[in-house]
């Protein structure tokens, strides 16, 4: 008898996964950002500490909030402002917000209080030192602020139904880090466990500002009814933890892939190998079976309760409910006691469900097996060196890099308008990112280099008759303007999943999709598009709060469990 | 006030671009002013008085890499384009072993490109003019402090294999650029700001 070869299951290759459809049909895994903060914070027995809490009855004032690690401690700083209705905005156009924070490297002085107080408000119209690692501001929900606080103010419990509804009593609108307005760069706190996965400085900062704003809703609710010589309610914990952060998210987010490509292949190939290691496992357990199946159900409540007023999205979700509802039924129909029953199920959802059903699933398979993969965040951040063009590669390793990765650039017309109909490029008014269109604004010379699929079809058309054993170097002191093109074709060439196999300048290119891809790996639910450009998600939705973060309730806190439901 | 070296190299690629190289050489000119100053050199100031020389138009690249002495047509080299050539064609320096470089502009502009170069070919290389002696092994600097260092020009830079590192200089997190310099910057940077106009905030803005 011969041997049964062992079966490995393969990597989805880039050809697949780095498409802008699929790539905006991304869900949060327990590989996101917001998940790998929390189980990480629970396992080291983080504390957090209400330090200073000076806001009058008006809502003006400051407070900090304090997370204190095993070695080191850091604050939320956070100011809260009386902000005209008028003057509120989303757009990095606005000067005024409804509160202003930075997450300060350490507890702050009354020093650093009172220069914080004097730039932090006015957010990119100030500065931050060494000491600040993020800056960023938030805005309430019109919808739900007043509401919440006068159910509590009268003695009562907001309504569930609205809460469910909004999702978020405020949302950021802006985030920064890595040395933007003089922050902290990455490389002050890469070395620290805390800071080793991918925007965890930015993760914590949210999850402080969510803590902020319960505290300062109950505030409000309380001086509003002592005013009224009454009690207020104390906030029901079970709703306060149904409240998240939302946040706003335009264009300034979208070039990001874009200009992070090794970074951006570090979250995939970790994604891809969870992926593949599940789809190598031979025999679940019955345990992580009902671990799935489970989650499964719980994940697809998130789905019930996502609202979007946006047709895109309308559409995405009435697939992917059609999709839960023959997952459902494939599941009944399954033989768990078969080889390898992910990879059946996966290989299943690939022929049969949409990009939407099949990334959801693929999340969910991920989740009984942290043990497994949680490892992969380790290897998501990008901490490498620039290296800097190899000019001794030759021409013929170029053209066949080319061939590999970008024979689809080469195979478009770059000459027809509608495949150059839009141009990327940064306003004067507010240097925020847009993307315009070529040929009815004045902005092609203006044009940032967030083109590639056109730019490396432009290097290989010029290369295409040049001797194979040319240097580059060579080839590039006749073209230098090609130097962009062939640098990134030799980041590619080690980074197979950084390039995305899609014409970013198109007349239908959705940059949605690029938001929603990386707002995914952040861990955000409920992707709300407001335009093909922007759009509103919530974050850390249903996640203890930081006073009752647990290894027990640390990981799966994303899934609601029934609210109400009996034991 | 100090920036983090994330502006500083943002701001600097901005400049280069507004200043008319290409994207791919802005983008180079933004890393070798960060890398310059993650090593406590002003990079900024010597970027903001290559921007600002009247006589920029007049550098050139060198006529023939092969050659053992580089040279312009001008009598000035591009620090920027020999820079990029020094990088792209360091696999031939473990035979060329030494090039004089005729006339570099700002000379201390080429040294991230000589450590880059160290890098590629895995030994050390050495850039020198004047009292200035400078070496990189592509991971670590040994700096010089003399004030040639930020010279406007130099009439030989010789770049040598034949060198060694000796102490190494430490890496710095913030960059201490002066007001005027940064001004200067922001000028170029602005060249590639695209005036606002009601359309384009209409059809454009996120």
């Amino acid at each position: 008898m011969g041997q049964v070869a062992e079966f490995i299951a393969p990597l989805r290759p880039p050809e697949t996964v780095m498409r802008l459809a699929r790539l905006g049909s991304l869900h949060q895994s327990r590989l996101s950002f917001m998940r790998i903060l929390t189980r990480h914070m629970s396992r080291q027995n983080w504390h957090f500490e209400k330090r200073q809490f000076q806001i009058d009855d008006t809502g003006v004032g400051h407070a900090i909030l304090t997370a204190h690690g095993p070695e080191r401690s850091y604050s939320l700083v956070a100011f809260a402002h009386d902000l005209p209705d008028e003057m509120r905005s989303d757009r990095v156009i606005a000067t005024a917000w409804d509160a202003t924070f930075t997450l300060f490297d350490g507890i702050p002085s009354e020093d650093d209080i009172q220069r914080l107080s004097q730039n932090i408000p006015l957010q990119e119209a100030g500065r931050v030192t060494e000491t600040e690692l993020t800056v960023s501001r938030a805005n309430r929900s019109v919808r739900l602020w007043g509401q919440v606080i006068e159910a509590l103010a009268e003695g009562k419990q907001p309504d569930i139904a609205s809460i469910q509804d909004v999702g978020y009593l405020m949302r950021t609108t802006a985030v920064y880090g890595s040395g933007k307005l003089g922050a902290a760069d990455r490389e002050v706190i890469a070395g620290r466990p805390e800071f080793s996965a991918p925007f965890q400085a930015e993760m914590l900062t949210v999850y402080l500002i969510r803590w902020f704003v319960i505290e300062l809703v109950q505030h409000l609710a309380n001086a509003r009814a002592a005013a009224a010589n009454r009690s207020a309610a104390t906030l029901d914990p079970e709703i306060a933890r149904a409240l998240g952060v939302g946040n706003s998210t335009g264009l300034g987010m979208a070039p990001f892939l874009l200009n992070h490509p090794q970074l951006l292949n570090n979250w995939i190939t970790a994604r891809e190998h969870a992926i593949q290691a599940v789809r190598n496992i031979r025999r679940p357990s019955e345990a992580e079976q009902a671990q799935f199946k489970n989650l499964l159900l719980r994940n697809a409540t998130i789905v019930q309760t996502w609202r979007s007023a946006h047709p895109i999205q309308q559409e995405k979700l009435a697939a992917l409910t059609a999709d839960i509802a023959k997952v459902s039924a494939h599941l009944s129909r399954m033989d768990w006691a078969a080889d390898y029953p992910w990879n059946g199920l996966f290989e299943w959802s690939a022929r049969t469900l949409s990009l939407e059903g099949q990334e959801w699933l693929a999340s969910t398979m991920l989740e009984p097996y942290g043990h497994v993969i949680d490892g992969y965040a380790e290897c998501m951040s990008d901490d490498s060196t620039h290296r800097g063009i190899d000019g001794a590669m030759t021409v013929g390793q170029l053209r066949s890099m080319l061939q590999d990765t970008y024979a689809w650039a080469s195979a478009l017309d770059w000459t027809e308008n509608a495949n150059i109909a839009r141009a990327w490029y940064v306003s004067e008014e507010k240097l925020e990112p847009r993307l315009g269109e070529r040929f009815e604004e004045p902005i092609a010379d203006y044009e940032q280099p967030l083109a590639p699929g056109r730019d490396i079809a432009a290097l290989a058309a010029d290369c295409a008759e040049c001797p194979s054993t040319m240097p580059i170097a060579e080839f590039l002191l006749a073209h230098p303007q090609h130097r962009y093109a062939a640098q990134r074709v030799q980041v590619v060439q080690r980074a197979p999943y950084a390039e995305i196999r899609d014409n970013t300048i198109s007349s239908d290119v959705l940059p949605i999709d690029m938001l929603r891809c990386k707002l995914s790996f952040f861990g955000a639910t409920k992707f709300d598009p407001r335009s093909d450009r922007w759009v509103r998600i919530c974050m850390f939705g249903n996640a203890p709060l930081p006073y009752e973060l647990t290894s027990q309730n640390a990981d799966f806190w994303v899934y609601p469990q029934d609210v109400g439901a009996t034991a | 006030m100090t920036h983090s070296l994330n502006e500083v190299e943002a701001l600097a690629k901005k400049a280069a671009r507004g200043a008319g190289l290409s994207w791919g050489e802005a983008d180079e000119a933004g890393k070798a002013v960060r890398w310059l100053c993650g090593w406590g050199c002003d990079g900024v100031g010597i970027l903001a008085r290559w921007l600002g020389s009247s006589e920029r138009e007049l550098d050139n690249a060198p006529l023939s890499v092969s050659d053992p002495v580089w040279r312009a047509p001008s009598g000035r080299l591009d620090p920027f384009q020999c820079g990029a050539m020094l990088s792209d064609f360091a696999h031939r320096l473990p035979e060329q072993r030494r090039i004089e470089l005729a006339g570099l502009s700002f000379p201390l502009l080429i040294f991230p490109f000589v450590a880059r170069s160290a890098q590629h070919i895995r030994q050390p290389v050495s850039v020198s003019w004047g009292a200035v002696s400078m070496v990189s092994d592509g991971h670590g600097v040994t700096l010089s402090d003399d004030a040639g260092l930020l010279a406007d020009s130099c009439d030989i830079a010789v770049v040598s294999l034949d060198c060694a590192m000796g102490a190494p200089a430490a890496t710095v997190t913030r960059a201490h650029p002066a007001a005027d310099d940064l001004a200067v910057l922001e000028v170029f940077a602005h060249r590639t700001y695209a005036p606002a106009t009601e359309e384009s905030r209409r059809l454009g803005a996120g």
